[in-house]
């Protein structure tokens, strides 16, 4: 037989006897063995005799490195001490310090870190002892185990408790192992074997794997950079100019689209242009066309206003003068407003104004009026009619009259 | 087969005249260096007193919700241990004694913000009608002050004038009255002390009687008990704490004084446990990881401290509510913040990393030194969170000391009665033998 022996495995029956058995294994003096039960057994690390595990201080280890990280993510994302940006450093700009107030509170404050902190180290204490308990503590990942595929295996994954002794251990015979199991009262006593001599060929070497992904990660990490670079790549050439070169690269990141700009040129309609007028004698819809565009005079004839004079109307339009118009025309229209320059507006008070009709006053909103830029796209036509009742009260209530007195 | 075990008789043993001796110098050591205390400031004393009591109060109820707790959830690794809880548990008693006196003459000291408002009911609320509750706050904290100027004039910090109560104390009424105030201290301690004594009598009945009809009954009772339990001690710590400075509010502040019972009963239990088992009053196949179960309990139940008493501060701070924030801001000034900090590194940074390790857990003469430590770091929380209300000059003096060592003396003498009148092991516990088989690893 010319396969090796990995182990010598013995079943029992009972909680108890595996306990026993365990304990008997650990006094001989074996060091390669291991005990294999259905379900955890309390008390088994002490019947092993094993040492403790030194997991809990990769734990802590880690869990101060998540806490330190945290703090100094949140000192240096939150701006700083030293009143050094990312620039000043000569870093790059994705590692930018914001230092924004937020609520008030100092841009480093602790209690406010501190849910933070708290979270980042149960995160990294969490994820690093996971993957040191399997990566470095149980050895994983494991392309097989001789104790796959054996009756051993089923039988302590099912409802009997097994115990091996491997034959790399120093003090192994596997006669006097048999004995002892025997001893102990193991209802079955198996010799394992490896299951097959051939050596692992270079695919499953760890280094292989290694170079493998560290290959596809240069790769792919350079072409990113390459291509990166190839987007906004220029050609100087001498006596000619800049050429620019994302048209002939194959993976632009969608610089190049299909879709057409403004002002481009297009071969698609007859006259060559991208923009093109709307047909002849239709609306959009929802855009009615102002009737007086370019003409005030005519629009200081028309007295009509189409929005009635409510209460709920006049509020409508005290709200949009106070967002839209008061910041210049000031919040009683005489001109006071906040900005603060060389814009002074004209009041709304003088007697022109006042003479205006409505749709006059209108116009000024859709169309502006020397400084004053157009309004069309802010408000929409009912708010500016509510907004002219809204300047009338206000004129009204400057102007008071002597029947008011009474 | 395991009630043929012979226990050592406490009541007979050298370790019972010792505590009986030593629980009696530290009350009288105490009462010599309380009553000092009084003729400075009545004030002072008061605090200190509701100091004592809140804490003897929190080992009896953290005990009592411990009982509650392992029959509700059928736990095995503290049945040899029960007992000790049981005895524990019997602090709430004593503290229903203890309360009388704040009944009597402390309330007029402790709580002057309110314990008149009634009286105020029916005129002065109209004059303040136009104010909002800001002014309201402002008026509130312009009294405080005032008051403080008053201790000064007056020595004995005697708070015989009361002033008009602001329109949030006003509207507080209903609920904080010295009528109400009477009636939920003895609903709740009747209901403490029922359900602690239903609990006891039937582990103690099951003794002599191995029915498992005993842990039935009990566990029945404990699932709707912990529930008014829940209700009934916050509550309680919303009258006794929060309310010597009724403007404040803070929604977990039950959970704050909850968190806080957890960790004095749990670190009582471990001195207990530790010195009965030393001594051979525990059942002897008893193993080290009963102690590791209970150092579990007081790092867990440390850390859940920390996390509610931060969550409740860090909330405050966030909002900046000048309503919530002066309790803060009482606790930072004054040469308070030199306290807040010390609490925090006393009371969560250096126990969290000393009881992180295992051999601290499992070694008793460790285990019982961080016990004793967060026994005092938990006395010194209830200091912090009561003393600043009292709003002295001084804020801290030797003599408070006096308060410790009084409590010390009646958590001594009472365990030492209980101990001697019981059997210290529930042998016919159905449970008991997987207590004793239990590993925590």
């Amino acid at each position: 037989m010319s396969r090796r022996l990995f182990s010598t495995a013995a079943l029992f029956n009972t909680p108890d006897e595996i306990m026993h058995a365990a304990e008997k294994v650990s006094e001989a003096g074996y060091e390669n063995w291991d005990v294999n039960t259905p379900y955890p057994l309390h008390g088994m690390d002490h019947a092993m005799h094993l040492k403790p595990t030194n997991l809990p201080y990769v734990t802590l280890i880690m869990g101060l490195v998540g806490l330190g990280f945290a703090v100094f993510l949140q000192w240096w994302t939150n701006g700083s001490a030293l009143q050094l940006g990312a620039h000043d450093l000569m870093l790059p700009r994705w590692v930018e310090r914001y230092p924004f107030v937020i609520g008030g509170k100092p841009l480093f404050s602790l209690p406010a870190f501190v849910p933070v902190m708290f979270e980042l180290t149960v995160l990294s204490a969490a994820l690093s002892t996971i993957a040191a308990m399997l990566g470095i503590f149980c050895g994983l990942p494991h392309n097989s185990h001789p104790l796959h595929d054996t009756d051993y295996m089923k039988a302590v994954s099912c409802d009997q408790y097994g115990l091996y002794i491997e034959s790399s251990d120093p003090n192994f015979d596997e006669a006097k192992v048999e004995t002892l199991f025997k001893d102990l009262g193991a209802t079955e006593v198996t010799s394992i074997y490896r299951p097959f001599e051939q050596k692992p060929g270079f695919i499953s070497h760890v280094l292989f794997f290694g170079f493998l992904i560290a290959t596809a990660v240069g790769v792919s990490g350079k072409a990113y950079f390459v291509y990166n670079n190839l987007l906004y790549a220029r050609l100087v050439v001498p006596g000619y100019g800049v050429i620019k070169l994302d048209h002939i690269i194959p993976y632009n990141w969608m610089v190049n689209q299909p879709r057409l700009d403004a002002q481009e040129e297009s071969t698609f309609f007859k006259n060559g242009r991208s923009m093109q007028n709307p047909v002849a004698n239709t609306v959009a819809r929802g855009y009615m066309p102002y009737k007086y565009a370019g003409n005030p005079d005519a629009a200081n004839k028309d007295t009509h206003n189409p929005v009635p004079m409510t209460e709920e109307n006049l509020a409508l339009g005290k709200k949009m003068y106070e967002i839209t118009c008061s910041m210049c025309h000031g919040d009683f229209a005489k001109g006071e407003g906040r900005l603060k320059g060389n814009l002074v507006p004209p009041s709304l008070h003088s007697s022109k104004a006042k003479k205006w009709t409505d749709a006059r006053m209108y116009h000024v909103i859709v169309e502006g009026q020397n400084v004053m830029p157009s309004y069309a796209k802010q408000l929409d036509e009912k708010e500016r009619w509510a907004i002219i009742h809204y300047v009338r009260a206000l004129q009204r209530a400057m102007d008071a009259k002597e029947s008011d007195l009474k | 087969m395991s009630s043929k075990i012979q226990l050592k008789d406490y009541s007979k043993s050298a370790t019972h005249k010792s505590a009986k001796l030593i629980g009696g110098v530290l009350m009288a050591v105490g009462a010599m260096c309380v009553v000092p205390v009084m003729a400075e400031s009545a004030s002072r004393f008061w605090h200190g007193y509701l100091i004592m009591y809140m804490f003897l109060l929190s080992i009896g109820l953290g005990a009592l919700f411990f009982i509650a707790l392992d029959y509700l959830v059928g736990a095995k690794w503290s049945v040899p241990i029960r007992r000790v809880t049981e005895i524990l548990a019997g602090l709430i008693p004593v503290a229903a004694v203890l309360a009388i006196p704040i009944l009597l003459g402390g309330m007029d000291h402790l709580y002057s913000h309110w314990v008149h408002a009634a009286d105020y009911a029916h005129h002065e609320v109209k004059a303040d009608e136009h104010k909002t509750p800001k002014d309201a706050v402002k008026d509130a904290h312009a009294k405080t002050e005032h008051k403080k100027e008053e201790h000064k004039e007056d020595s004995h910090g005697d708070a015989s004038e009361h002033h008009a109560p602001d329109k949030i104390i006003m509207g507080k009424v209903p609920y904080l009255n010295k009528g109400a105030f009477v009636f939920r201290y003895f609903a709740f301690f009747a209901i403490w002390i029922a359900g602690w004594m239903y609990f006891r009598k039937n582990s103690l009945a099951q003794d002599n009687d191995p029915d498992q009809k005993y842990t039935k009954a009990n566990t029945t009772l404990s699932a709707p008990f912990i529930f008014i339990f829940g209700l009934t001690l916050s509550m309680a710590a919303i009258d006794w704490i929060m309310s010597l400075e009724p403007h404040w509010f803070s929604t977990m502040f039950g959970l704050y004084y909850f968190s806080g019972c957890l960790v004095t009963a749990s670190c009582c239990i471990a001195i207990y446990t530790i010195r009965l088992k030393e001594g051979g009053f525990l059942h002897p196949d008893m193993k080290s990881d009963t102690y590791y179960s209970i150092g579990l309990m007081m790092f867990a139940f440390n850390v859940f401290w920390a996390y509610i008493s931060f969550s409740q501060f860090v909330l405050i701070w966030y909002a900046n509510l000048p309503e919530e924030t002066f309790w803060y801001i009482a606790r930072a000034d004054k040469g308070w913040m030199i306290f807040s900090i010390f609490l925090m590194i006393f009371h969560f940074v250096i126990p969290f990393f000393a009881l992180l390790s295992r051999t601290i857990k499992t070694r008793p003469s460790r285990l019982m030194f961080m016990a004793k430590w967060l026994l005092l770091a938990q006395i010194f929380d209830l200091y912090w969170a009561i003393m600043p209300a009292a709003r002295l000059d001084v804020n801290f003096s030797f003599l408070d000391l006096g308060f410790i060592a009084l409590a010390a003396g009646i958590v001594i003498t009472v365990f030492d009665r209980g101990a001697a009148k019981t059997q210290l092991v529930p042998l016919n516990d159905p449970r008991l033998q997987m207590g004793l088989d239990f590993r925590s690893h």
